[in-house]
Order: C-alpha cells, then sequence, then structure tokens
C-alpha cells in the first residue's frame, strides 16, 4: 500500500520546513540539486518501486527531446516524436488502463459467444494484473509529452541538462496532482537566482494555509456527508441525493482547489511560480467559462494539443469541426481521469453541452438581451451548478448501474432529506457559503478592501488567526488523501 | 492588396461572424481583447478568412499567429 506524504500532513510540513531553509542557505548553483533530492526523496516515500517507472519516462523524454531537436528534416522529428509519445502514452496505458482494456475485450468476446453458441454463457471473468500505478504518472507523462510537442513545433529548444529536466518533472509541489505545467514556464526559473523575498514567502505561507482550510475544513467536512450519502444511495430519498451532488462538487472543488492552493504556495516559499489551476470557477454562467476557470493546467493543455489541431484540421467542416473536436477532447479528458466508463460519461456530458451552448450562442444572446443582466447571471451560474453536479455523480460513483438508479432517484423527490447531524450540516453550508465569498469577491470587488492582504496587521492577523482555529476547532483529520492523487 | 485595405477586410468578416459591430481591429489585437473571440470561434474566423481571400493557411500558420496583425500578414503572404 502507497504511503503518501500528504500535504496536510505533519510529515509534509516537516519536510517544506527544512527544504525551505536549505534552499536559502546553499549557494544558488546548487539549489536545483536540492530540489531534484528533495523531489527523488518525496516519490520514493510512496515506494521505491514507482520510481523506476518515473525515472524511464525522464530519461527516454529527455533523450527524445535532445534527438528531436537535433533531427535535420521534419520527418525525422516526427519519428523521434512517435518514439517519445509512444514510450509515455504506452507506459500510461499500461499501468493505468490495461485493467479497463482487458475487462472491455472480455466483456466483448462474451457477448459474441453468446451469439455464436445460443444458450452458452462465456462465464471466465477477465484476468486483473494487480499493478502499482507509479505515482503522478498521468501528470508526469503529460507534461513530457507537451515538452516534446513542443520542440517538434519549434517553440522550445530541448534541455541539455537531464538533472534540471528529472527537477521539472518530478518537482515535487507539482508531483502529485499538477498543476501540469509547461517546461518552457518551469525550466528558466531553475537557472534564475532566487533571493530570499519575503513578501513572496508570506504569499506562499498564505495560499498553504488557505490551502489547508480548503481541505480540513470543507473538503473533509463535505465528504462525511456525501461518502455516508453515497456509500448507500439505494437508501436515500430523490432530495438527499440530490444534496449530495451538490455537496460533491463544492467538496471536488475545495479538495483539489485546497491541494493546488498548496502545491502553488509550496512552490512560492521556494521562489518558484506554477500556473494556476482555478480561477474562480464558481461565477461561471455556461459550461464554456466553467471550463476555462477549472483545472485549467488541464483544460489548456487539451485545447493546446488536442482540440486546436482538431479544429483547425477538421475546419472545412465548419462548426461541426468544433463539436467534432469538443467530444474527441472530453472523452479523452474523462478517460485521463481512469480507466472506468463513468469517466467517459463524464467527459461525453461536457461535451455534449459545450456543443450545444456553441451551436446555440447567438439565439442565446438574443433571449439574453429580454432579460436584465442579474437575471441572466443568476440563472447562468445556476445552470452550471446544476448541470456540473450533475455530470460529476459519474465522476464520483465507480459503478455505471449505481450512478443511473441515483440520478432516476433524484428526479422522484420522494421522502424526506437525511439530516445527519445539524453541526455537519450547518458547518458544511457555512464551508461552502465562505468558498463562494471568497471566489465572488476575488471576481467581482473592486476595491482596496483586502482579508489577508490588508494594511492592518491586525486585520490580516485576525484572519489567520481565524483560518488556523477553524481548522483546529472543526477541522476532519481523517479524511484520507485528495482525490486528485488517484488520477 | 496593401496591408491597410487587407485589415480593413479582415475586420469586416470579424464584424459578421462575432457579429458585433463595435470592433475595430488594430495590428496588436489578440483574441483577449475581445470578448467573442475565443478557441471556438477562432476556427470560424480562419474559416471566413481563407474564403474570402481564397487563400489555405497550414496548420503551422494558423498556430503560429499572436495577434491579427501576424494574421494579416500570412493573408498578404499568400496573396503575392
Amino acid at each position: 500500500m502507497l504511503v503518501y506524504m500528504l500535504f496536510d500532513s505533519i510529515h509534509y510540513l516537516i519536510f517544506l520546513s527544512i527544504v525551505f531553509v536549505l534552499n536559502y542557505l546553499l549557494p544558488h548553483k546548487f539549489r536545483w540539486v536540492l530540489l531534484l533530492v528533495a523531489s527523488l526523496y518525496f516519490y520514493l516515500v510512496a515506494g521505491a518501486s514507482t520510481i523506476f517507472v518515473a525515472l524511464i519516462i525522464v530519461i527516454s523524454t529527455f533523450i527524445c527531446g535532445l534527438l528531436l531537436d537535433r533531427g535535420k528534416n521534419a520527418k525525422t522529428k516526427k519519428f523521434y516524436l512517435l518514439i517519445g509519445l509512444f514510450i509515455n502514452l504506452g507506459l500510461l496505458a499500461f499501468f493505468k488502463y490495461i485493467n479497463f482494456f482487458i475487462a472491455t475485450s472480455f466483456d466483448g468476446f462474451n457477448m459474441m459467444h453468446h451469439f455464436v453458441n445460443t444458450g452458452e454463457v462465456f462465464d471466465k471473468t477477465p484476468i486483473v494484473l494487480t499493478l502499482l500505478v507509479p505515482l503522478g504518472i498521468s501528470y508526469i507523462t503529460f507534461q513530457a509529452i507537451g515538452y516534446l510537442i513542443e520542440i517538434n513545433r519549434g517553440n522550445y529548444s530541448a534541455e541539455r541538462n537531464l538533472g534540471l529536466f528529472t527537477t521539472y518533472l518530478l518537482f515535487f509541489p507539482k508531483l502529485l496532482s499538477g498543476p501540469i505545467e509547461r517546461a518552457h514556464n518551469f525550466l528558466p526559473q531553475l537557472l534564475q537566482k532566487h533571493d530570499f523575498d519575503y513578501s513572496q514567502v508570506v504569499q506562499g505561507l498564505k495560499r498553504i494555509l488557505w490551502g489547508l482550510f480548503l481541505k480540513l475544513v470543507v473538503a473533509n467536512r463535505l465528504a462525511l456527508y456525501t461518502s455516508a450519502v453515497f456509500s448507500t444511495s439505494e437508501q436515500h430519498t430523490g432530495i438527499t441525493l440530490l444534496v449530495a451532488a451538490v455537496f460533491f462538487m463544492f467538496q471536488l472543488f475545495a479538495d483539489f482547489g485546497g491541494y493546488t492552493e498548496m502545491a502553488i504556495g509550496s512552490a512560492q516559499i521556494l521562489g518558484f511560480r506554477l500556473m494556476e489551476n482555478f480561477n474562480n470557477p464558481f461565477v461561471s454562467k455556461s459550461t464554456t467559462e466553467l471550463w476555462r476557470r477549472w483545472h485549467i493546467s488541464l483544460s489548456t493543455w487539451f485545447s493546446d494539443y488536442v482540440f486546436n489541431p482538431i479544429v483547425i484540421d477538421k475546419r472545412d467542416w465548419n462548426r461541426w469541426s468544433v463539436v467534432y473536436a469538443s467530444f474527441v477532447t472530453f472523452l479523452l479528458l474523462g478517460f485521463w481521469h481512469g480507466a472506468n466508463w463513468n469517466f467517459l460519461i463524464f467527459g461525453f456530458l461536457q461535451a455534449l453541452v459545450l456543443s450545444l451552448e456553441f451551436l446555440t450562442k447567438k439565439s442565446r444572446k438574443k433571449l439574453r438581451n429580454h432579460f436584465p443582466d442579474f437575471v441572466n447571471n443568476i440563472v447562468g451560474v445556476l445552470y452550471v451548478i446544476a448541470f456540473f453536479s450533475f455530470s460529476l455523480i459519474f465522476f464520483n460513483i465507480n459503478d455505471t448501474n449505481t450512478a443511473f438508479s441515483i440520478i432516476k432517484k433524484i428526479f422522484t423527490f420522494r421522502g424526506s432529506f437525511y439530516f445527519d447531524s445539524p453541526s455537519l450540516i450547518l458547518y458544511s453550508v457555512i464551508g461552502i457559503f465562505t468558498l463562494l465569498l471568497v471566489q465572488y469577491k476575488r471576481e467581482y470587488y473592486k476595491g482596496n478592501f483586502s482579508f489577508t492582504n490588508n494594511k492592518s496587521w491586525i486585520v490580516r492577523y485576525f484572519i489567520y488567526c481565524s483560518l488556523i482555529l477553524l481548522i483546529l476547532l472543526i477541522g476532519v483529520f481523517d479524511g484520507g488523501q485528495f482525490i486528485y492523487f488517484k488520477f | 492588396m496593401d496591408a491597410l485595405e487587407i485589415l480593413k477586410q479582415v475586420n469586416n468578416i470579424f464584424i459578421d461572424i462575432l457579429d458585433n459591430d463595435d470592433i475595430v481591429l488594430t495590428s496588436q489585437i489578440t483574441a483577449n481583447d475581445i470578448d467573442e473571440w475565443d478557441s471556438l470561434t477562432h476556427v470560424q474566423l480562419v474559416v471566413a478568412v481563407e474564403k474570402h481571400f481564397k487563400i489555405r493557411f497550414t496548420a503551422t500558420e494558423i498556430r503560429e499567429w499572436k495577434n491579427v496583425g501576424e494574421m494579416c500578414y500570412s493573408v498578404q503572404k499568400k496573396l503575392l
């Protein structure tokens, strides 16, 4: 069983503190070596065997990058690009998806056998390979693939230092769940001199604190309710399942958003800038807008390397090129999350709604002109929350039949609401309200008042102490790993 | 056709496709400057420009544009 160094663990905070101190004590030219050693240690905590796969990805991508860069013509470059893609996607497919492909193939053989020999049932169960999925493989391979594609496009030169390249791919703050960082954003930072910058360190610590709050107070608290309801979904009424579905959406954001805050904050205190992964997603008024604000590093990766190339290649289909590209992109995006039909359904739903929004854009704009802006905004936000919560049922529930039965029950609305305990519901609602307040303030408030960046130290320290107290008093500390670690 | 005339015609295409009469393009304008211009409408703009000028861009050319000016420059090169 893998033991991660969870971001919300004392082990991680001690580890980060040591790396922080050494980072600024060491001469600048040795700092990347420290970060490499720290990242390898961070990886080894999860189990030595999985690092072998990660290093294969690192070394093969590094070599392919150099060969690509030196390729004399487009054909040679494409050859090395394909080798690199084959290795990365092959390892990802093998470790993450082999059991899905085996099970799906066996289901296909089962059906074929039944039709050929009527009355006989092919009842052998498929072989299930017990594989340890290498830590962070989804994120490492996507960064590696993006790196090779950018070299092939001529936008970037291959990195010639294997140590620097390894540090880029395995940098511990982003190793487990991203952000999926672009090489041309990160690699130059490894060579820049990062003097101790008090304001940057403080900003980084604030992000870590906010991330801990999101994970321990909001996400883990909501998880108490959602896991209780969804694990016994057959016993619950439609209204309970509906509320649990909406709670899960906020739980997912608080969990993943909390991890991201801690990842970006950890990098920031070391002097590094990682890309943002969320941009106030709950202010979105359409699913199109949501996917510009949600898991940005993944959606922009798919946009640059899947969606846009398909749209350009099929542009003679006009608007249907966008529809086609949307389905391919979001089916792959859904599948990236896991080897399960439910994730494909999740992706399919995103593509369907995005396509409908795209095809009806002009008519919806005409309709909106009949109503005041605030009405359009409220309807838009509620629509996004309703659709995204609904689609996340497939994201959350592994079994397709169970997911469909939950959806069926939601539309019946019979029976009373499952309260569990009043304090659980109260803290959950307060957590969601706090989260929304922060997002709406960041998005719409144009004034000078700030909570954590207030000029008055009294206000700032009141906020810090409040967050810490809330974490200690109502934080849920046995909430398990971050949701996105499993991807 | 000179650069200014190309820009003027591309401007009309943008107004038509993005359904916004207020668009006034300059060579420095990017998708960040126009609300309706996103990755979804971008392909419609490209197709409309290709059809209007009866040219065909490569995928590399389309990908490398950083602003309207570079798009118009690509048009100008194709028309020579």
